[in-house]
């Protein structure tokens, strides 16, 4: 059975830091695609396009994990990822079951 | 949340970091240049409209898909009305904005969308209208600014997109991929997606059947990882970044019309954004569709609000140094009326004679005889409009030095007294730089060309005329029989 998000056309994508859940950002459908693209093709996050963010990243099915260079202190990397998200549209919601992972950790 | 407000979109726009190129530097914060500031300003008076009490009804429609409240830029003209509207929101913003609506061709293109995604859907049992209208809950329900991409770079205009040297000079399909596909290519002349959240794209004009890879509809996020934008960049520009304060520039806050040249390097669009791939028999329905709607919008109305404006200024300029009743004066001026008001004729009775297109489908698009009309009277009147601007608001519109050299102790007192007339000089200078802006500005050659050339509207003119029957009509009332 679909789910309320599928029939709305949006994904929840759930955002943990270091092993830690730290919010949940809903998007259109395609939008944890285009953020992973982004990781692994690209290697770079959408909005920090001359850094060089991403480290290592590996997609399992809907989970994401990557590793961002240098050390950054979780609420750092929050900030990161909350600015790359909504730079493919996709914003802070408080309800919803996600179907999506994106797991991010910094460089030890 | 259905409506942003105009302090909404500044603080999800803060946090926009799209890859924007202008005048040799890479821009880190939209709102930190003055030249892309003042596009951003722009969209952000535009939400302010939809707040104001007094433009409800021009500026928020009903969503077809939930029966919210949505800003009318998002809204898929339903009925007559709605067209009206549409036009009248063309109007009011540019008299707000002396300048582009920056979500105004979006608009136009997901209109377009609406209807040819719905005739794909019947008659090729495609999923393309399904994944449009959930693409548009979300922008409405997220109050987006959607900018739209229409021309593409073409290159050499002798021959076809695949022949080209460099095929990227037309947006194309590089790869078809489970998730989605990757495109790359250029789009010229684009307003104002740098400080929006989406963009819708188009195609640029018809295509063959071996030019599938050139078929592509889809809105792709601004920020996107590939996308680039590299800015328009002018004397106008260069004005605004050296300038000490912007109250001395034209159009202070909003600034000239700021376009880029977006860039496709290998961008990823998911499925869930392509509304159209590799068909291309409709892609000349979507682009006459946009286009249908964009000549009664942007030449009908959009431009009709720069002339209020323009002769606003040249009315104060006349009488500012007592020529307004002279009968030369008032007949040029009323001259600038007449071009105006008979484009936004054409733009209302476009929207009143507009019908489903196609049946069936909801979707209602203007009349396409009369927005052409809208369109090419405005592409020739607007140049007598800033003609006229440009006679009467005199040489100063052109030769008066800096409003700010007013207040130095030594050439201020001179200035005064050279300029100083029926009005102060300073009201005198401030009207000559207003003026500037339009007569000596980028707007003749945007009218122009924006919605299409003027040959283009006179190849539909001639699509669309039915000669045979006029001639019919005339051979009647002369007795002649026919042959």
């Amino acid at each position: 059975m679909a789910s309320k998000s599928n029939e709305r056309g949006v994904e929840v994508i759930a955002v943990s830091i270091d092993g830690k859940a730290c919010g949940n950002y809903e998007g259109l459908a395609g939008t944890f695609a285009g953020f992973a693209d982004s990781c692994i093709r690209h290697k770079t996050l959408p909005g920090y396009y001359r850094t060089g963010l991403t480290a290592e990243a590996e997609l399992k099915g809907r989970r994401l994990q990557f590793v961002l260079f240098g050390k950054r202190t979780p609420v750092e990397l929050m900030e990161i990822i909350d600015i790359a998200l909504l730079n493919i549209v996709a914003f802070p919601c408080a309800e919803g079951e996600a179907e999506c992972f994106i797991e991010v950790k910094s460089e030890q | 949340m259905a409506l942003k407000t105009a302090q909404e979109y500044l603080d999800t726009i803060k946090k926009m970091k799209p890859r924007v190129y202008i005048g040799g530097k890479w821009v880190t914060n939209l709102l930190d240049n003055p030249v892309t500031r003042s596009m951003v300003m722009a969209n952000s008076a535009i939400y302010g409209l939809a707040e104001d009490p007094a433009h409800k009804e021009v500026m928020v429609g009903t969503s077809h898909l939930t029966g919210e409240p949505v800003n009318r830029n998002l809204n898929v003209a339903r009925n007559i009305h709605d067209l009206d509207m549409r036009q009248e929101m063309a109007l009011l913003t540019s008299q707000t904005v002396g300048t582009c609506n920056y979500r105004c061709v979006g608009c136009d293109a997901l209109n377009s969308l609406a209807s040819t995604t719905w005739e794909m859907d019947q008659a090729l049992g495609t999923k393309y209208n399904e994944r449009f209208n959930k693409w548009l809950a979300y922008a409405q329900a997220n109050d987006l600014a959607v900018s739209g991409a229409i021309t593409d770079a073409k290159g050499d205009r002798k021959k076809r997109p695949s022949q080209q040297d460099d095929i990227d000079t037309f947006v194309h399909l590089v790869e078809k991929r489970d998730d989605g596909i990757v495109v790359r290519g250029i789009k010229v002349s684009q307003s104002g997606a740098i400080g929006s959240h989406e963009t819708l794209v188009l195609p640029g004009g018809s295509l063959k059947e071996g030019e599938e890879k050139f078929a592509l509809a889809f809105a792709v996020q601004n920020s996107a990882p590939g996308l680039s934008y590299i800015c328009q960049y002018n004397a106008y520009s260069a004005e605004r970044e050296a300038c000490e304060s912007e109250d001395e520039l034209g159009n202070p806050l909003y600034g000239q019309r700021e376009t880029s040249t977006m860039y496709f390097d290998n961008v990823f669009i998911p499925w869930e954004r392509v509304f159209l791939c590799g068909e291309t028999k409709y892609c000349g329905k979507m682009v006459t569709r946009f286009a249908k709607a964009h000549r009664m919008n942007c030449g009908g109305a959009c431009k009709v609000g720069f002339a209020d404006l323009i002769i606003g200024g040249t009315m104060m300029a006349a009488e500012y140094i007592g020529v307004e009743k002279i009968p030369h004066i008032q007949e040029k001026i009323i001259d600038m009326v007449r071009y105006s008001e008979t484009s936004h004729a054409c733009a209302i009775a476009a929207a009143m004679r507009g019908r489903e297109e196609p049946k069936g489908s909801g979707v209602f698009l203007p009349d396409d005889l009369f927005g052409n009309a809208a369109k090419l009277n405005i592409a020739h009147g607007f140049w007598e409009i800033i003609k006229n601007a440009g006679d009467i608001g005199g040489g100063l519109v052109v030769t008066a030095p800096r409003l700010k050299d007013l207040d130095d102790p030594e050439v201020g007192p001179v200035l005064k007294k050279a300029f100083g007339a029926v009005a102060t000089a300073d009201k005198r200078m401030k009207v000559a730089k207003f003026l500037q802006h339009w007569a000596a500005g980028l707007h003749g050659v945007g009218t122009w060309h924006g919605a299409g050339a003027p040959q283009g509207q006179r190849f539909m003119f001639t699509l669309l005329t039915d000669f045979e029957a006029k001639k019919k009509l005339a051979k009647k009332l002369m007795g002649m029989k026919d042959e």
